[in-house]
Formats: structure tokens, C-alpha cells, sequence
């Protein structure tokens, strides 16, 4: 009588199912804990052998001479490859500007780390300014990253600018 | 008895999705993460190894025994010690072939090599300010001399006045060696 109550207070035909699953479940995530224990300890082993085979490494080929050479000439040839001339960048520059008889630079800078030349120049007249701000904006090779207001002084235009180069400028 | 069977399996499924979330899926986010650091060390094991063999097999290549021979001009291209004696000794030239006085620099030699290339001993840099007084045109080929000096350098700023002299920020290199 009791055992029919018990039978029918749970019904554990369909309880069942969601049982094993929890069940399951658990052995997945002891299965989990498992393997990431055992990569734990690989990982760790791997990262010290490594460090230790790295400082030795580092030491052995402080001392070897071939691989100093084959440095220097990696170096050399990196060096002489990311350098920007400033003699290409100005010759660039000066191509691409318009006529001098209406832009007249006062100060030129150059930043070959960040790609930027800063102008500070005069024109003669707001017209003129106007002509060179839309001729510099439409360049390929350049975008202008920043200007100050242009200001009217002993009736000449006064303006400074920040010009982007991009890696077409720098192509041949 | 009937609410109870309405609802525990609402219960068990909560409880199912419960463990899901939270035991299983960390764990297994862990294990990937374990499993792409491992990877990763592996790679870098296997560069390591690459690496001892490369300069093991470097010494036997002939057109790199021609390299060794001419040590003496990459000496020269990129010392291995700042040499700044040598840089002033090259300015001070340059100065006089333009008929101008030089008049000295900080050098700002860096203690942290740059680093290029993980495989590849990193070189340190020097760093010096010049102030050359000359007109456009001579400036321009002054410019060109410094950058084809056989000593590396580079010129990393540079500001061009129309009435004042031109300020070059240069950078040179060498590149450490123990012996």
C-alpha cells in the first residue's frame, strides 16, 4: 500500500530521464576538471622548460657570431628599408604643393614616426586660401589631419596646418 | 500530489540548465583557453627549435662565410657600441665641408634596445639634435650627406624655419654585443 503511494507521489518514468541528464551532466564536468588539471600541469611544465630553454637560447646566441652577424644584417636591412628620407618626403612635398607665387611656407615640419608635416605659411588673400585648403583636402596622397583658423594679418592670410602622408606619398 | 508532478520537471530542467551555465560551460571555456595557450607554446617550441637550426646551419653557408668576411664594413654600418666619438668625428666633417661651426649635441644613447624581431638581436638607438644654418638648397644637400653617411642614421623630425636655422632630430644605431 505504501510503496503504491510512494510509486505514485513521484512518477519516476518521467522523472528519470532528467535524472541521467543531471548525472551526465556531472560527469562531463568531472570529465572537464579532468582534462583541464592535465593541461594545466602541461602548460605550466611547457612555460618553464620554455623560459629556461629561452634564457639559454638568449645567452648562446649573445655569444654566437654568426647569428650577431646575421642580427646586423637583419638590422641593417630594416633600418635602410622603414626609413623615410627626408630628402624623398621634401622633393614629394614640393611636387605636389601648388605654385609657390601663392603659398608661401614660413615653417615646415616633418614627423616621420607619425607620418605628419606641420605648414605654417601665408597667402596673399582669402581667395588664395581658399584655393590651396580645397587643392591640399583633394590630394591622394595626403589628408589634412588638422588646421587652425586662417587670420587676416598686415593683409596677408595666416594659417598653419597638419598633414597626414599616406603610404602613397611615400611611393616613388 | 498533481502540482508536485506539474512541477518538478520545470524544476529538474532549471536545474539541468543551472549546471550547464554554471559548472560545465566555464570549465570548458577554460579547457579552450588552455588548449590555445598549449598551442601557443608549442608554436614557440617548435621557433625555438627552428632557430637552433637556422644559425646551426647558417655557419655552413658559403655566401654567409662571405658575410663573416666582411664583418668589418657592417662594423662600420652598425657598431656595436654607440661610438659616439664617431658620429661627432662625421658631423664635425660635415659641418667644416659646409663651412659651418659645429657646436656640439646631447646624445641621448637608449639603455632599452628596440626591439625588430623576437629572433633577431635588437638594436639601441641614438638620439641628437642638429642645428644646420645654410639656405634651402644647401640645406637640402646637407640633409642627403647625413642620410647617405655610411654610420646609419635617420631622420626622425625635422623643422625647417625661412628665417631661422633648420632643427634635425637624428636618430643613429648600434646594435650590442657581449664579446
Amino acid at each position: 500500500m505504501e510503496r503504491t503511494g510512494l510509486k505514485n507521489l513521484f512518477p519516476w518514468g518521467a522523472i528519470a530521464p532528467f535524472i541521467f541528464f543531471i548525472i551526465f551532466e556531472y560527469l562531463i564536468a568531472f570529465g572537464l576538471d579532468y582534462y583541464k588539471q592535465n593541461l594545466d600541469n602541461k602548460v605550466s611544465t611547457l612555460e618553464v622548460a620554455l623560459t629556461k630553454e629561452e634564457n639559454l637560447l638568449n645567452e648562446d646566441l649573445k655569444n654566437n657570431e654568426s647569428f650577431f652577424v646575421f642580427s646586423q644584417v637583419k638590422n641593417i636591412v630594416d633600418i635602410v628599408q622603414q626609413r623615410k628620407s627626408f630628402i624623398q618626403v621634401i622633393n614629394k612635398f614640393n611636387s605636389i604643393m601648388p605654385n609657390s607665387a601663392i603659398l608661401k611656407l614660413k615653417v615646415f615640419e616633418f614627423d616621420a614616426n607619425n607620418n605628419e608635416i606641420k605648414i605654417e605659411g601665408t597667402v596673399d588673400n582669402w581667395n588664395d586660401y581658399v584655393k590651396v585648403h580645397n587643392y591640399l583636402a583633394n590630394l591622394n596622397e595626403i589628408s589634412v589631419k588638422s588646421f587652425t583658423s586662417p587670420k587676416s594679418e598686415g593683409g596677408l592670410i595666416k594659417f598653419s596646418m597638419v598633414i597626414n602622408l599616406k603610404p602613397s606619398f611615400y611611393q616613388q | 500530489m498533481s502540482i508536485l508532478t506539474k512541477i518538478l520537471p520545470i524544476i529538474l530542467i532549471s536545474i539541468i540548465f543551472y549546471i550547464l551555465l554554471n559548472n560545465i560551460y566555464p570549465k570548458y571555456q577554460d579547457v579552450l583557453d588552455l588548449t590555445k595557450k598549449l598551442s601557443a607554446l608549442n608554436n614557440k617550441q617548435k621557433q625555438i627549435s627552428d632557430l637552433k637550426s637556422s644559425i646551426q646551419s647558417l655557419s655552413k653557408i658559403s655566401q654567409f662565410q662571405q658575410l663573416l668576411s666582411q664583418k668589418e664594413t657592417l662594423n662600420v654600418w652598425l657598431p656595436v657600441k654607440p661610438q659616439v666619438e664617431e658620429i661627432i668625428y662625421n658631423l664635425s666633417n660635415l659641418y667644416n665641408f659646409f663651412k659651418l661651426e659645429f657646436q656640439g649635441t646631447d646624445f641621448e644613447i637608449s639603455t632599452k634596445e628596440k626591439k625588430s624581431d623576437e629572433f633577431v638581436l635588437s638594436p639601441g638607438t641614438i638620439n641628437f639634435r642638429l642645428s644646420v644654418n645654410l639656405p634651402f638648397e644647401k640645406l637640402l644637400i646637407f640633409i642627403d650627406y647625413l642620410e647617405k653617411n655610411v654610420r646609419l642614421m635617420s631622420i626622425k623630425k625635422a623643422t625647417i624655419y625661412s628665417d631661422k636655422p633648420a632643427i634635425l632630430l637624428v636618430e643613429s644605431y648600434y646594435l650590442p654585443h657581449n664579446k
